[in-house]
């Protein structure tokens, strides 16, 4: 096995994760680049290049809502879960549990 | 803060991705993609020892290509035609790229023989015909698709078909006529073709004035050959639904029938109306070559040539035939 084919099915497996990261991170709100930050400290991995439109595009789906603080520093632009943006995470969240459960048990199926 | 060179160059990433920005979004896009900029290179500087030079050049280079960014951001495809549309782009042109470049070619070489143009130089217009023909039909079926591909939701009915199992075919495909078979027949019946316009100028036998002398009668340039070209042409048709069907089918041998009738049809009008061998040929044959054996020989072929061409014909259409009722036997 390749490094190359091991990288491409991690990088598949954590696709959706960043969603799911980002939603529950926004339950109170963050600008972009203290997102990342977060993201990466507590070990999702995301590049600065893909998490911008994809906060974009959660904010055009209407999972998320933004704002323009500009009493900082500079402007920044704040994001927040929506209504919607709960109601999918709490979805989000409860598929994760049942896949890593069935994961498990299919795992430790095969072990005994 | 960032040195003025180092703005500069922030400043022009961000012009770059903004510009290939719808307008509605691109100042918002910018200012946050700006904010983004200078929080990053702060971040790298404070982590430790890094000019802010070199922190900005960091940063940027791991955005990446600006034009790539911009992609992201518009949530458009990357690609020309995506694997929804891709079967039925590739079903097109295969529908089209074999037929219609054929089609237009002998239609431009006949027309070219009709005007008395040289051989080669007909050959030579239908090939170059044919050819841009193959670019227009590449470019204009890949705009189209390429087009839909970005109108997402708005595929025509037809270009995209639902997949039902009432698609498969009523019984299991026999394993194709091979590739190889297939393209032989096509230089078989190619070799036909040319070998017609090459007996008009290239014959062996030359005349007492060195010049060639054509084995087929004259007057084949005069109308006969558009009707000895179209049944080639329903030769190369038959052929071309036979790979595509992957066997024979009764439908296919009927039509091969037909496509046989038609050219002993043409053979015998050429004979009755004496057209069919250049009597110039056989008479230099007499007089130029001048042995017995030969002259004996070609005569000899010229009496038998229906004998030939009846067992040809006949075996043809007997093996489609055949071919097709073993097909139907283990295919259903």
């Amino acid at each position: 096995m390749t490094e190359e084919i091991l990288a491409g099915h991690l990088q598949e497996l954590r696709r959706g994760t960043v969603v799911v990261a980002c939603l529950s991170l926004l339950q109170s709100p963050q600008y972009g680049y203290s997102l990342l930050e977060t993201l990466n400290k507590a070990g999702v991995e995301v590049d600065t290049n893909t998490l911008y439109p994809l906060l974009r595009r959660l904010e055009k789906q209407g999972l998320l809502t933004s704002e323009w603080n500009t009493e900082d520093v500079r402007p920044r632009k704040f994001y927040a879960v929506s209504e919607d943006g709960k109601q999918v995470l709490d979805v989000l969240l409860a598929e994760w549990r049942t896949l890593d459960k069935t994961l498990n048990s299919i795992a430790q199926g095969d072990k005994q | 803060m960032t040195s003025s060179t180092a703005q500069t160059l922030s400043e022009r990433y961000i012009a770059e991705v903004a510009r290939r920005l719808p307008e509605a979004q691109r100042a918002d896009i910018a200012e946050e993609l700006r904010g983004t900029i200078a929080d990053t290179v702060e971040g790298r500087i404070a982590e430790g020892g890094i000019s802010p030079e070199t922190a900005e050049r960091e940063v940027l280079n791991e955005l990446g290509d600006p034009t790539v960014l911009a992609m992201k951001y518009r949530d458009k495809p990357a690609h020309l035609i995506g694997p929804e549309y891709f079967p039925s782009y590739v079903a097109l042109l295969r529908a089209l790229v074999p037929v219609v470049p054929t089609i237009v070619g002998v239609v431009v070489i006949i027309s070219a023989l009709i005007n008395d143009s040289p051989v080669w130089s007909a050959v030579g217009q239908g090939i170059g015909a044919a050819a841009q023909v193959v670019f227009h039909i590449f470019f204009w079926v890949t705009l189209v698709f390429a087009f839909y591909e970005r109108k997402a939701g708005r595929a025509p009915k037809g270009l995209v078909d639902e997949w039902t199992p009432d698609k498969l075919p009523n019984h299991v495909k026999a394993t194709r006529v091979g590739l190889g078979e297939f393209i032989w027949s096509l230089v078989g019946i190619a070799m036909i073709a040319l070998f017609l316009l090459w007996q008009k100028d290239h014959s062996y036998l030359l005349n007492a004035d060195g010049n060639s002398v054509a084995l087929f009668h004259p007057d084949l340039w005069h109308g006969w050959i558009i009707a000895i070209y179209l049944t080639l042409a329903a030769f190369v048709v038959v052929e071309i639904a036979k790979y595509r069907t992957g066997h024979w089918t009764y439908s296919l041998a009927w039509a091969n029938g037909v496509a046989n009738a038609a050219f002993v049809a043409v053979l015998a009008g050429l004979t009755l109306t004496h057209r069919l061998v250049n009597p110039a040929f056989i008479a230099t044959i007499e007089t130029e070559i001048n042995q017995p054996d030969v002259t004996n020989l070609v005569t000899w072929a010229a009496a038998n040539f229906w004998v030939l061409i009846g067992i040809i014909v006949v075996i043809n259409c007997a093996q489609a035939f055949l071919k097709a009722r073993e097909a139907e036997l283990t295919y259903g």
